[in-house]
């Protein structure tokens, strides 16, 4: 065996050992779970939808409900000892908060308007399943996404 | 701009595994990185203190129901020496094909 040789089975070596330890990487990092994320998407939706029906009876509890979800999702990624790589920059981020807020209450308010100018009582309720299906999509591509990863460590 | 470079502090077994580990994740916790690698606190703790003196990796400290945790991740230079050290190895692999 060539000295050209050894370098390159010992590369090889190398190479092998990161992708082993991507992947194992990787599978420690438990993504959201789908029932999770869809509990999490209904619960803002429906709180939505009752605020734009202006039905406040329930909010208290929806809003204890939507945190203690919040507080679970994120507890369970500190127990596993490892974050996510969030492939999304620090700015884009903040930039994504801050259109987050406006867009929930022009939710709410939509549903308000409608309601109350133009009596569409389902308008609401659209608004609301319209949110619910959105947060639900996002939580099934965040899912899809680390799956491609996973199996492209894998390969 | 280069495409690819050896480095020797990372090139070390354990220290490689820690850098493969740490690349596709946020940050991780000391006892993952050590159960993982199967190696004891000490060699851990000794092969951590040599990327954090390159400044491959830093560590934030945090206390999880009363208990202190160190969490690790790879630094911008540090991913970026990781990458170049990577490509060097894919290099050295295809030159032999």
């Amino acid at each position: 065996m060539t000295k050209k040789e050894i370098k390159s089975r010992e590369a090889q070596e190398a190479l092998d050992s990161i992708n082993e330890m991507e992947h194992a990487g990787l599978k420690r990092v438990l993504p959201t779970p789908r029932w999770l994320g869809a509990i999490l998407a209904l619960l803002i939706g429906t709180q939505i939808a009752l605020l734009g029906a202006e039905i406040r009876n329930y909010n208290t509890i929806l809003i204890v409900l939507i945190v203690i979800m919040t507080i679970a999702i994120i507890n369970k990624n500190q127990s596993a000892g490892v974050t996510e790589r969030i492939l999304l920059s620090k700015r884009t981020l903040i930039i994504c908060l801050i259109c987050i807020i406006p867009i929930y209450f022009l939710a709410i308010i939509s549903g308000q308007y409608l309601n109350n100018h133009f009596e569409y009582y389902w308008a609401p309720f659209a608004i609301g399943a319209f949110v619910t299906i959105s947060i639900w999509s996002l939580v099934v591509s965040a899912h899809r996404s680390y799956i491609n990863r996973f199996n492209e460590g894998k390969n | 701009m280069e495409n690819s470079k050896f480095d020797a502090i990372i090139h070390a077994p354990n220290r490689l595994q820690i850098c493969a580990l740490l690349s596709p994740l946020e940050q991780v916790e000391f006892r993952v990185i050590r159960d993982e690698l199967g190696i004891s606190d000490s060699v851990l703790s000794k092969h951590i203190k040599q990327l954090e003196d390159v400044g491959y990796i830093k560590q934030k400290k945090s206390k999880v129901n009363g208990r202190a945790r160190r969490w690790f991740h790879l630094t911008t230079k540090g991913r970026r020496a990781f990458e170049l050290h990577v490509e060097e190895l894919k290099r050295i692999v295809n030159d032999l094909l």
